[in-house]
């Protein structure tokens, strides 16, 4: 009676064991992550996250940050418990585009042939004690030599200021000695 | 009776036990198993394909001279020539354009391999990237097309490309497997172990928060006939695309075939995904968690600044060393570059591409930094370019692989993984923007790229990847995942006597402590971040929680803070590698003024601008308070001008320095008394005797000045905001006169109580980083840093450059001299960008206190041997640099 009562304990045991480590197994459902479209304009949000939320992932992250539509990329100042209280250094305006094409246009000088600009994410970047308004976008740009070079660069969202660029293209030509 | 009936009882019991046994391990064997990929759109009418051919082409495997095995072949060669009898397979069946899927399994703790990952499309290949091309269409099923035809080209740009994501993806899963399942875990990885959740196993930073589940495809243009791609090809990280263009063989001219095709030699198309790769290593562990989804940081690390940097020369040589991984041969670019126009390079010594005396023998290889300058085309002349200085990592890393075979009996794709491994290992934790730099930190402390708000600043400016930092890492790993545990035939002797060979053992110990500080002052709050307990010390892993504990998943060495001493370097092994003191970097006897060349020409400022645009950084030079209309071009500083400042430094050891790098970035070297938003105070402290008390210095300790954060100095918007009152602090102080007294001051004070300057009539008013301590005289932000690659002994700079071709000259026939406006002096990369106000007085004196440091230093990582690196809060001083102060008048 004991040894019946044994092996059925063990029995459940295993069925319960497997069922919690079923359960915790991260990835038991194939993923699939469908490519973006080509222009990034054109995307959309994913219907479905690109992995199953696992357990416990709420607790572990706080949501996201958001300062009205544009999501906050960083951590808060110190002293500052809601981002709804950050102080802002800028204003968006519409006109940082044109702000920027426009220096684009200037710096490139005589020797500039072509040049874009597209426009990726809007946010808001921490800024010392404050919160700034920013625009990430693509730069690309060609001379009348056949230099090309494109890049990131993060904008401010007023002025069109150029606060920070990353990621230009890695060319093989070399340069030239002479 | 009743014993038959126990024993039918145990029986139908032991049955019923095995069935639920059973049922469990069916249910575990389910739950374990791999899950295929899901096809769809199967072809609905098979009588009109070739079922032999379906999915498939015929292909060439490798480039025409390679096939061939010819020496030479004419330009107009027939691709057909070389083209395979066997059809391959080119994209899966489901496939109706040229797209393929990425396949990654991630080792777990114990549940094995997990399922399969799949990123559908993640590759695809079109003919060009103009607005109008449309992805090609299979032929019946088939891609098989005539050869020559941009189709083909496309179709054989897809089967090299997808070769090398599946040795790829090969690898990644390697790479996990070792540090987070398999390995000897004696060092906390940097490669993060939620790599499938995070998501980046593949390109995640064109994704932005709104596409945040999204990766990136990766494209590959496979014949670009522009002008842009005229001898060249790109990796591309905004488009995540790489192009390949076309040669311009001798004879070319316009409207004759485009013949010579990059996409012709498949080692150049390896060399650029070898880019794309090293890119996706530095950014492993650049994702945050936002509720429950991984999500792309702002910025990422890229493994280019523009102009010469060492990163870039590694990254050449790292992406030169992908295409030996597939390969296995020891040069690259035979058909494309080579057969026609300079490009081909070695990636052993051996490669008769050398110059004599270039050999495998130990003090015979291509060693740091003395062949930095080292050109293959012409030995003869220095040249400074990425390609040029990159040789020295190529030919390590290939020199790794072959002691791995020849130590480890590893085969070619064995070896390339464990390299691959140490690779994916060091650039994780260089590259990580979080600065967490690994799973493992239970601190709360950043330990590498100082801080998440300054890591971009620390990443491309302040610390960039040397050749150093890189070697050091490298031998790091190499001893924790290789020595120590896949082959202790490969020993940390060996290790570092074949960094050696190389001029690659630059530094005296590992690291593999770790470092961070506790607050700003290192001598009482330096901590190792990892607690380097002996392997068999096991502490539970922090990551996998209950389950990796439970069953053993161990990591002998946890990032807690506790002190520990790092693994030394065998100072007996250091033969070739030779460390100069930073005294050695100096100014021109004559002092500083004639160490700097100043182009104050008003062609100048706008060439330079153009220049630095088209490097991929945009400056933003003062509007209406200086610019080009008032350059004079009489060599001197004057009011409102735009100036290109070269240092021309001076290396006084007997040995070559290289790396050199120039900062004229914020640090902090001033004192803040007053944090007002209306009447911020601040002093200079006194370093290295300058300025001197007496004239208004003040001794600083680094508690009392340097930033935790990585703050700076700059004017807050709103005046209910202070000043942070530990800052980095634009570099120019100007010097007062009153009362038979001189002193040094911020340029604030001096503008306010001298000048009597408004904000709207300073330099950068309006800019984000708008600091009046930088109201008269402004580095440009973008142009702010100089690289030298390389100064040899006793000579300066432009000497190191020029002075061969001089020498050259001295006997060559009047024929052969090389005219001097074709002798190349100092490239874009050595020059900073200064502006002046334009209200400033004639006679104003200046100091600017620039921060140097070159890659083989013995006195600038360290306070004294044997002592602990400096921490990256450290770096917002002066310690890990030479100061320069760099003094002028502003003249008329």
């Amino acid at each position: 009676m004991n040894r019946r009562y044994l092996l059925r304990t063990i029995l459940i045991l295993g069925i319960v064991i497997t069922s919690v480590m079923l359960w915790f197994r991260p990835h038991s459902v194939p993923t699939v992550v469908e490519a973006p479209q080509t222009e990034p304009e054109a995307q959309k949000p994913p219907e479905t996250p690109e992995k199953p939320i696992q357990r416990g992932d709420e607790a572990i992250s706080p949501a996201p940050l958001k300062k009205g539509t544009r999501p906050f990329y960083g951590s808060l100042p110190q002293g500052v418990q809601n981002i709804r209280e950050l102080p802002m250094a800028n204003r968006p305006s519409t006109v940082w585009r044109k702000k920027l094409e426009t220096h684009i246009k200037r710096i490139g000088g005589p020797n500039l042939k072509s040049y874009s600009v597209t426009p990726e994410e809007s946010y808001v970047v921490p800024d010392g004690q404050e919160g700034r308004y920013v625009e990430r976008v693509v730069v690309k740009i060609t001379g009348k030599k056949g230099e090309y070079t494109s890049f990131f660069a993060e904008v401010d969202s007023e002025t069109g200021h150029v606060i920070k660029s990353w990621g230009a293209a890695i060319p093989e030509k070399r340069s030239h000695r002479h | 009776m009743k014993a038959a009936r126990m024993q039918l009882h145990q029986l139908r019991l032991i049955k019923g036990t095995l069935s639920g046994v059973s049922f469990v391990v069916l249910l575990m064997l389910a739950g374990c198993n791999p899950t295929q990929l899901q096809t769809a759109g199967v072809r609905t009418d098979p009588n009109v394909v070739n079922e032999s051919l379906l999915g498939k082409a015929y292909v060439y495997e490798d480039d025409p001279i390679n096939t061939t095995g010819k020496s030479s072949l004419p330009s107009n060669f027939n691709i057909s020539k070389i083209v395979g009898k066997t059809p391959q397979s080119i994209v899966p069946l489901s496939k109706t354009t040229l797209t393929n899927d990425c396949l990654f399994q991630q080792e777990q703790y114990i549940f094995g391999t997990s399922s399969t990952l799949s990123f559908v499309d993640c590759l695809r290949v079109l003919s060009s990237d103009a607005p109008s091309v449309v992805p090609l269409q299979s032929n019946a099923g088939n891609w098989v097309f005539a050869p020559g035809t941009t189709e083909f080209y496309q179709v054989q740009a897809m089967y090299q490309a997808n070769k090398v994501v599946e040795r790829m993806m090969g690898s990644m899963q390697f790479i996990h497997q070792q540090l987070h399942v398999s390995g000897s875990k004696s060092l906390p990885p940097a490669v993060p172990y939620e790599l499938a959740n995070m998501g980046t196993w593949w390109f995640k930073y064109l994704a932005s928060k709104s596409q945040m589940t999204k990766a990136a495809q990766l494209t590959v243009y496979s014949s670009i006939t522009d002008e842009t791609v005229r001898n060249n090809a790109f990796y591309e990280p905004s488009s995540n695309s790489v192009k390949l263009g076309w040669t311009a063989y001798p004879g070319y001219t316009a409207g004759k075939p485009f013949s010579v095709l990059m996409v012709q030699d498949p080692s150049i198309l390896y060399h650029e995904m070898g880019h794309a790769f090293m890119t996706l290593f530095l950014n492993m562990r650049n994702a945050e968690k936002n509720g429950s989804v991984w999500e792309p940081l702002k910025y990422q690390a890229f493994p280019y600044y523009g102009f010469y940097s060492e990163l870039g020369a590694m990254g050449e040589g790292i992406a030169d060393y992908f295409a030996y991984a597939m390969t296995a041969r020891p040069s690259l670019g035979d058909w494309a570059f080579g057969n026609f126009v300079s490009g081909r390079r070695p990636l052993t010594e051996d490669s008769d591409l050398h110059a004599p005396g270039i050999s495998s023998a130990v003090d015979e290889r291509v060693s740091y930094p003395d062949y930095l300058l080292y050109d293959i085309a012409e030995p003869r002349f220095p040249f400074e370019e990425v390609h040029v200085a990159s040789l020295f990592t190529s030919h390590y890393l290939v020199a790794l692989t072959d002691s791995l075979k020849n130590e480890c009996f590893m085969d070619h794709d064995t070896a390339v993984n464990h390299v691959m491994l140490v690779l994916a290992e060091s650039f994780s934790f260089l590259g990580d923007l979080t600065g967490k730099g690994s799973d493992y930190n239970g601190t709360a402390k950043s330990i590498v790229n100082l801080h998440p708000n300054a890591a971009y600043d620390w990443y491309y400016s302040v610390r960039q990847v040397t050749a150093r930092r890189w070697s050091q890492a490298m031998a790091r790993n190499i001893y924790h995942f290789i020595s120590r545990d896949a082959c202790s035939n490969f020993t940390k002797e060996k290790s570092e006597k074949l960094l050696d060979m190389y001029g690659l053992l630059l530094f005296r110990h590992y690291d593999d402590n770790g470092t961070f500080s506790t607050s700003s002052s290192d001598s009482t709050t330096r901590q190792d971040s990892f607690a380097m307990v002996s392997p068999n010390g096991l502490q539970n892993s922090t990551v996998g929680g209950f389950f990796s504990s439970m069953f053993g998943s161990y990591f002998a060495n946890t990032i807690t803070g506790n002190k520990a001493a790092p693994t030394t370097v065998d100072e007996v092994n250091r033969v070739k590698s030779v460390l100069v003191p930073k005294a050695a970097l100096d100014f021109k006897t004559a002092g500083a003024f004639s160490t700097i060349f100043i182009d104050d020409s008003q062609s100048f400022g706008q060439a330079i601008a153009s220049n630095v645009l088209f490097q991929g950084r945009v400056i933003s030079p003062t509007v209406g308070i200086a610019g080009p209309e008032y350059n004079n071009s009489n060599n001197r500083i004057s009011p409102g001008e735009i100036v290109g400042i070269g240092l021309d430094m001076v290396n006084r050891a007997n040995v070559p320095i290289g790396g050199v790098t120039i900062l004229a970035t914020p640090w902090a070297h001033m004192k803040v008394n007053s944090t007002s938003f209306a009447s911020p105070q601040t002093q200079p402290c006194s370093i290295n005797g300058f300025p001197s008390l007496s004239e208004g210095a003040v001794t600083c300790a680094d508690a009392d000045i340097l930033p935790t954060d990585g703050a700076r100095f700059k004017k807050p918007t709103s005046s209910s905001s202070t000043y942070p009152a530990k800052a980095l602090h634009p570099v120019c102080l100007v010097q007062t006169s009153s009362n038979n007294e001189t002193r040094w001051v911020s340029q604030d004070f001096y503008r306010k109580n001298v000048l009597m300057l408004e904000d709207q009539k300073c330099l950068g008013f309006g800019t984000p980083d708008f600091s009046p301590a930088e109201c008269l005289a402004r580095f440009v932000p973008g142009m702010e840093m100089a690289f030298m690659a390389k100064i040899d002994p006793q000579l300066s700079y432009i000497e190191t450059l020029t002075k061969p071709y001089n020498d050259f000259n001295l006997t060559a026939a009047d024929a052969d001299k090389i005219p001097p406006n074709q002798i190349p002096g100092p490239a874009s990369s050595s020059v900073l960008l200064l502006e002046m106000n334009k209200w400033i007085q004639p006679g104003t004196t200046f100091t600017c206190r620039l921060r140097a440091q070159f890659t083989n230093c013995s006195d600038c990582f360290e306070s004294a041997a044997g002592q602990d690196e400096f921490t990256d809060i450290e770096y917002g001083g002066h310690k890990p640099f030479k100061v320069l102060d760099l003094s002028f008048v502003v003249l008329e």
